[in-house]
């Protein structure tokens, strides 16, 4: 069974909604909903992005007005749509066959759930390795044995940083616990890290 | 019409309404979906025992005719048996209440806002844009659910429990041994209960949540994307959690015996927000 809307072509009925007049995302959906009878309707995840997409590639511009953003086609997208006016018409048979038949209709759905899941676990797992590799992780309760008299220039520089680097760590993180900061405080203050360790990675490798 | 034996592939158009739909079904595929039409139901594909149509008092009944005497007890030994597979699709108001029961196979519900019980033996739940209180329960395979609110109950043994792009407000998610992945764009005062044994739990909640986070595991490791929940349990290995996020109005609790847990913070939108209802 081929997806009503694999293959870019929900992009391509979202140029034709908008060619109709400017919309906001909301609004799209009910208008997807109601041409599926209420047998589906999108989900903002699926419709956001594709949107988002669209904006880069030039076809739809956005305004914002009373805090809710209405997209409308621009002159690039309606070239676009009259230059697959023929994939539309395929597509709009394509809608209403699915609409009929409720087990086509069902295998979409399926897909787009199963698609969403895949991509959100992927997202997930991501996400769960940036905020371990993030944590703040305790330097080690013993410190570095001081390094014998007999040791070259190279290793007494090597211990100080370690001492630099535990304690670099041990003062940053007692620093965040000290008080209850905001989130957005606390987000600026991982992409100092992270800018610190770019740094370090790009002199050290 | 009130009853038809649905023998070969079939589509139905129901006239009355339909404010219950109850289905038994054995074995193949079921998909229930909400529409704004009449209410349907298509059956296409059903193999040696017919498939029942009942409807009656805005009740709609659709089961698979049961296997009796031998065939029965052949079941339970294996392929000795086949099982006859059907593939049934039912559409009806959104409003109305569901009960779905299939043994084997794969049951999509859609669009729902009524109370639903979904329950399948071994197979696959796809539950997608759902608003009611909805109950799933199933022994071995997947939960999946999509953009699902209201209240969730989801239950496996062995399967994965998944929930995208969730608005539910209630959740409660229990496996033996699948993981439970959410992403929850949980509502104030949000009800957040999951638990496993074996499985790994994912959970991500709004960055501004109100929530009274209670976060446990016997021998798997936490992460917490929350700095400022407290952490407790030796060190190297977190495993336990605790703390307020916001007002601490809802609440968070998830818990595993060997799993490993996650709590990640979800950026809010500012631009999706203001578009939606």
């Amino acid at each position: 069974m081929t997806a009503v809307f694999g293959h870019g072509r929900l992009r391509l009925y979202l140029l034709k909604l908008l060619a109709d007049g400017p919309r906001h995302g909301y609004e799209l959906i009910r208008l997807l909903e109601e041409r599926f009878l209420g047998l589906y309707a999108p989900s903002a995840g699926t419709i956001y992005p594709r949107l988002q997409r669209l904006e880069g590639d030039g076809l739809v511009t956005h305004t914002a007005a009373g805090g809710r953003k209405v997209y409308e086609i621009t002159d690039a997208g309606r070239a676009e749509l009259r230059q697959r006016a023929d994939e539309l018409a395929t597509l709009e048979s394509d809608i209403t066959a699915s609409v009929q038949d409720l087990s086509a209709l069902a295998g979409e759905i399926r897909s787009e759930v199963r698609g969403s899941v895949r991509d959100l676990k992927r997202e997930l797992r991501e996400a769960t390795r940036q905020t371990r590799r993030t944590r703040w992780a305790p330097p080690a309760s013993d410190p570095a044995p001081a390094p014998g008299p007999a040791a070259s220039d190279d290793e007494r520089l090597l211990a100080e940083f370690d001492r630099r680097l535990a304690a670099f760590g041990t003062e940053v993180g007692a620093l965040v616990r000290a008080r209850r900061f905001s989130d957005s405080q606390l987000r600026t203050a991982i992409r100092v890290l992270d800018g610190a360790l770019d740094g370090l990675r790009r002199l050290l490798r | 019409m009130t009853h038809r034996t649905v023998d070969s592939p079939q589509r139905l158009t129901l006239d009355g309404p339909v404010d219950r739909v109850d289905v038994r079904l054995l074995s193949g595929r079921l998909n229930v979906v909400a529409t704004d039409g009449p209410a349907r139901v298509d059956v296409t594909r059903v193999g040696r025992r017919p498939v029942h149509v009942e409807h009656r008092d805005g009740r709609l009944v659709v089961r698979q005719e049961h296997l009796r005497g031998w065939a029965g007890f052949l079941r339970w030994m294996g392929p000795l048996a086949r099982w006859p597979r059907v593939d049934v699709s039912v559409a009806v108001p959104a409003d109305a209440a569901a009960d779905l029961v299939l043994v084997d196979g794969s049951l999509v519900a859609s669009g729902l806002c009524g109370a639903a019980r979904v329950e399948v033996t071994a197979g696959r739940i796809t539950l997608m844009g759902l608003r009611g209180r909805t109950t799933a329960k199933i022994t071995a395979g997947a939960v999946e659910a999509l953009g699902v609110a209201g209240e969730l109950d989801l239950r496996t043994v062995s399967g994965e429990v998944t929930l995208a792009d969730s608005t539910a407000g209630h959740v409660r998610a229990q496996t033996v041994s699948g993981a439970i992945t959410c992403d929850l764009d949980n509502p104030r005062g949000s009800d957040i209960q999951l638990t496993t044994i074996s499985g790994g739990i994912t959970v991500r909640v709004r960055a501004d949540s109100d929530l009274t986070v209670r976060l446990h595991t016997t021998s798997g490791r936490v992460t917490s994307g929350f700095p400022q929940l407290r952490a407790e349990g030796g060190l190297p290995v977190l495993r336990n959690s605790e703390g307020v996020l916001g007002t601490g109005a809802g609440r968070l609790w998830a818990s595993a015996t060997s799993g490993s847990i996650a709590l990640l913070a979800r950026p809010v939108d500012v631009d999706e927000e203001g578009e939606l209802p």
